[in-house]
């Protein structure tokens, strides 16, 4: 593909450079007679399109190769356009004209396009494999666009209809971290028993060391949350308070953040500096609540993916080596998870006169899967509306819903290991212990899919169920990549990333708004490409 | 006169090219060809090439009622465009579909369309041509018609 594009990059600085001539225009005449006109060589071009310059200031222009000068009456006969002296266009018409009241004739031929057909010709191409490029990544969205394991609970297993995503940030195995995601769509059956299905969408190596299900136990009409803290948070909906209000820069998106509804909220990057913070303010109705928590559900625009990509591109062919120092020194280690400490999370405060109150931050990586969390709050001023101030990164989060809610009480998870495991529709022993087991890892390939099968237990109480993964990945470098190491560049992220942000915005930012409306309205079946089997 | 340059230079600029025809129609145009010239006191002036009578070189703004007169004995460099060249813009929206590969693709299209564009924007054009060869290319190549007062320039792009 790769070297396709380079190919017609050459071909048409080939076809640039040859056309550098300086040139005289030779496709026009002039006269001021039509028996000069008649007895010129120019006569012999193909197609003499004829402009007779009238008197009055008029233009008549001939307009086919067919008009007629018949000598005996001095006319001129043919399809032709009449513009009056402004050069408006009076009147379309077979016209029949003196030769006595023009004062100049004109010719005109068609102009060479051989050149033109040749550069046409080479951006059809280029064409043809851009769209050819595009096709498949509309088919193979994750193979474009995406990282990460991915995790569905319904029959549907289109990428952007994913549950979860799990361990996005941990993309060297120092950075393993066990993540949370909730799973509200998943419903088990009669006898209590679900299953998730887990895939490897992308060209990465997944290394899994454990998938569980944590189950809040608590009344039907109660709903728990995640926090950021990986605590959990027993709610009543009952005392819930929608959004009354809610400002950005842009003005009232109340709308957009009312309702679960996939309807969301988000900023373009500032092309100066991608590190740039925004605000905006919440307004609830307190009602009767005492113990408030924020309640968000958000996720990541394609900045962070977008940053991951490019910094491996920079690695170019030093990537392994840059890994393998990240890994046995822990300075570098902190510096790697750099882009996520730059760009931060969604910083909550809650406002109680002319102070501020920080509360925490919402903070989860990847652009897929949404994330519904709660933050507690401190006690709430004695007010009857609460306003909450949110300070985030400029277009690196998309916001879907905010709400006000009453917190019952602090809840632990039961966890639940997966029962079965199967691969190939075959039930796997092997996967099963691995992915049950502290000390042993299960290794996803792209293409690879796994259903793996958990119970409830017996209760009287209703469960609210959350996915826990834990493991990291390895980004598959690809050849054009290489081509594009830039050890500077890498180097400004690690010692000096406010310039490294800085510089970086300008190229987000030509590629991010259409990035995003491409991304998100590609609502197709996924496919899985390969596999390690 | 340095407020009337001020005034093209606020109402007319960037002049617009649109009027001109596609290459298959450059004879059939009723208009001047687009001309861009500076002068030796480094005054640009841009528009449609109206008429050159004598040393008088007359150019209307495309888009509104005006004419500016140069001398051509104060012209510097000038170039004519005859007909729109391709833009070939359809190579920086393509990418956008090639997901993050577009950190590669998207520069390469730029370079390739760009490329394409400079060569066909400068085939379009003609560069100094002689003050005798140029009058042909104007819209009045007769000079100004018997009468015609300057108020009654209408320009070639009627905004609407």
């Amino acid at each position: 593909m790769m070297k396709t594009i380079l190919l017609m990059l050459v071909m048409s600085l080939m076809l640039f450079s040859s056309c550098l001539v300086m040139q005289q225009p030779t496709y026009k005449s002039t006269f001021r007679n039509i028996n000069s006109f008649n007895n010129s060589e120019k006569n012999s071009f193909d197609e003499p399109y004829l402009k007779a310059h009238l008197k009055s200031g008029s233009l008549c222009i001939f307009t086919d190769t067919v008009w007629t000068f018949d000598e005996e009456t001095n006319l001129i006969i043919g399809n032709a356009k009449l513009y009056n002296t402004q050069r408006v266009l009076e009147k379309t018409s077979v016209i029949t004209m003196n030769v006595d009241t023009v004062v100049l004739f004109e010719s005109n031929r068609q102009l060479n396009m051989e050149n033109r057909k040749s550069r046409l010709a080479s951006h059809t191409f280029l064409v043809v494999v851009d769209a050819a490029f595009g096709a498949i990544c509309t088919s193979v969205p994750k193979a474009c666009w995406g990282s990460c394991p991915t995790f569905y609970t319904g029959e549907g297993d289109y990428l952007f209809n994913a549950d979860a995503e799990g361990f996005s940030e941990a993309i060297v195995p120092s950075l393993e971290y066990g993540d949370i995601d909730a799973l509200y769509s998943l419903k088990p059956n009669e006898s209590n028993e679900f299953s998730i299905k887990m895939k490897n969408e992308a060209l990465e190596t997944h290394v899994i060391r454990n998938v569980k299900i944590l189950a809040l136990e608590k009344d039907l009409s109660l709903t728990a949350y995640h926090a950021f803290n990986d605590k959990f948070f027993v709610t009543d909906p009952v005392f819930e308070q929608g959004l009354k209000y809610a400002m950005a820069e842009e003005g009232d998106i109340t709308d957009l953040l009312r309702n679960l509804d996939q309807n969301e909220r988000f900023s373009l990057s500032d092309s100066k500096n991608m590190k740039s913070k925004e605000e905006i303010l919440l307004k609830f109705n307190k009602g009767t609540i005492v113990n408030g928590g924020l309640v968000l559900n958000f996720r990541q625009t394609l900045m962070t993916t977008y940053l991951i990509y490019s910094v491996m591109g920079y690695m170019g062919n030093t990537v392994s080596d840059f890994l393998s120092e990240v890994e046995k020194n822990n300075q570098i280690l902190k510096k790697h998870n750099l882009i996520d400490d730059e760009m931060g999370g969604i910083d909550i405060y809650l406002v109680k006169g002319e102070s501020q109150i920080y509360c925490g931050s919402f903070n989860e990586t990847g652009p897929i899967a949404s994330n519904l969390q709660i933050i507690p709050l401190p006690e709430l001023p004695d007010e009857d509306e609460i306003t909450v101030k949110l300070v985030l990164n400029r277009g690196l989060w998309r916001i879907d819903y905010a709400a006000l809610t009453s917190i019952v009480g602090e809840s632990e998870p039961i966890e639940l290991l997966a029962e079965r495991v199967s691969y190939k529709n075959e039930d796997n022993q092997k996967f099963l212990q691995a992915l049950n087991s502290e000390t042993e890892q299960l290794i996803s390939m792209p293409g690879d899919e796994y259903e793996l099968y958990f119970s409830l237990p017996e209760s009287d109480e209703d469960f609210d169920l959350f996915l826990y993964s834990k493991g990291y990945y390895l980004e598959w470098m690809r050849e054009s990549w290489l081509n594009d190491k830039n050890l500077l560049r890498l180097n400004s992220l690690m010692e000096n990333p406010d310039r490294f942000f800085r510089k970086e915005a300008k190229r987000y930012s030509k590629y991010e708004s259409q990035m995003e409306k491409i991304f998100w309205s590609s609502r197709i079946d996924t496919e899985n490409f390969s596999s390690h089997e | 006169m340095l407020s009337t340059a001020f005034i093209v230079l606020v109402s007319c600029a960037p002049a617009r090219l649109s009027y001109l025809p596609e290459i298959d129609a450059v004879g059939l145009s009723p208009f001047g060809a687009y001309i861009s010239l500076q002068t030796k006191d480094d005054k640009s002036y841009n528009g449609e090439l109206i008429a050159l009578e004598g040393k008088s070189l007359t150019i209307g703004c495309p888009t509104l009622p005006e004419l500016d007169f140069v001398d051509t004995t104060d012209v510097k460099k000038f170039f004519i465009q005859t007909y729109k060249y391709k833009s070939f813009a359809i190579s920086n929206v393509l990418p956008l579909s090639h997901g993050l590969w577009m950190v590669f693709t998207y520069p390469l299209n730029v370079a390739i369309s760009s490329s394409l564009r400079y060569a066909d924007k400068k085939e379009s054009r003609y560069y100094n041509i002689d003050f005798n060869s140029l009058t042909q290319y104007s819209r009045y190549p007769s000079g100004f018609p018997e009468g015609f007062s300057f108020k009654d320039y209408k320009p070639a792009i009627v905004e609407k």
